[in-house]
């Protein structure tokens, strides 16, 4: 692709910076809504308010620094997920921080569980966070599969791009496109599961008698295999038949999304 | 269950929650007694919850014997 000279190394970073830059003001938007839910329920808006801030700032900052057009190296593409899985937690931790009652650590440390869906909790008293913050935690791990399956896909499908393109070199025609067609349907088609999945997961739970909320974020960290649960007790004081439900649905969420596409939504389970 | 993932995977469940839930029916531990229901359904809650990296957990695992 281009040529070996590197005139400033921050200068050939702009896909970095563009990804960063819409990253976090894709969260910046998200927390603006969770904004709205914590004025909603009259709880500390400082928390979401400072995270919008951070995040719309400095995600228009590198928004602008950034270049979609620039077509990244292999080590520029490894180099910004690794940057992505730093720096988000780094943002999705403020409104813990400001308004959960947490040290930035704590607050650091349940961020990089929620997003990385590792499960594991730095909180010991449950009644210090608010609906708003319990739901946020819950929409990390959520969005924490969401992007990391998108980026597998992404990454995949970018690295072949760049290898058929090195394998193409002197051919003409062959377009650069980041998404192959194909793997774009495949992401697609994952992400309809996993939406399915969950919307499922939260009406089945509500139905066997978990409260509304909890049944909601329960689902939403059932699906991406997350295990963060509003309940300090976790599934215990559940109804028998939720704790069969959400046995169905773990084995679900941690089964193949491609093959249960096929499964749910077309004609032909057979495997390809 | 043409698919070897799935059938494996369905079969590492369904082998680990046996055994985890002949074990609860058999070795009673302090004050828990579960009847075969129980000790199916909790067996099969929480090995799917490990299995799967959730860590949900269903009954407080900490009371039961070493061996489960």
């Amino acid at each position: 692709m281009s040529a070996r000279a590197k005139p400033w190394p921050l200068e050939n970073l702009r896909f970095a910076y563009h990804f960063l830059g819409v990253t976090y003001l894709a969260l910046g938007l998200v927390m603006l809504g969770l904004e709205a839910l914590s004025l909603v329920l009259r709880e500390s808006p400082w928390g979401f308010l400072t995270g919008v801030a951070v995040g719309l700032g400095l995600g228009w900052g590198f928004y602008r620094l950034g270049d979609p057009r620039h077509e990244p190296g292999r080590a520029e593409a490894l180099l910004s997920v690794a940057l992505i899985w730093l720096l988000v937690p780094a943002l999705g931790a403020i409104p813990f921080w400001v308004s959960g009652n947490m040290p930035y650590l704590d607050a650091l440390f349940e961020a990089t569980s929620g997003f990385t869906t590792t499960g594991a909790t730095a909180l010991s008293d449950f009644s210090q966070l608010g609906y708003s913050l319990f739901f946020w935690r819950s929409l990390m791990q959520w969005f924490g599969r969401v992007g990391f399956l998108v980026l597998v896909v992404a990454l995949l499908a970018h690295l072949a791009v760049a290898g058929r393109q090195l394998f193409f070199t002197e051919s003409t025609g062959v377009q650069k496109e980041p998404f192959t067609p194909r793997l774009r349907t495949a992401a697609q088609s994952i992400l309809k599961v996993y939406a399915a999945l969950t919307l499922a997961a939260a009406l089945c739970y509500w139905i066997a008698g978990i409260p509304p909320f909890e049944a909601i974020c329960n689902a939403l960290t059932t699906l991406p295999a997350g295990g963060f649960s509003p309940n300090p007790r976790s599934f215990e004081q559940y109804s028998p038949l939720a704790q069969w439900f959400g046995t169905l649905f773990m084995f679900l969420g941690g089964a193949g999304f491609v093959l249960q596409y096929k499964l749910f939504f077309t004609r032909d389970p057979s495997p390809s | 269950m043409k698919d070897v993932e799935l059938r494996v995977y369905a079969l590492i469940v369904l082998a680990f929650s046996s055994v985890l839930a002949v074990f609860l029916m058999t070795h009673h531990s302090q004050n828990m007694d579960y009847a075969w229901g129980d000790a199916i359904r909790h067996a099969f809650f929480n090995v799917t919850s490990i299995l799967t990296t959730t860590g949900y957990a269903s009954a407080d695992f900490a009371l039961w014997v070493p061996a489960a």
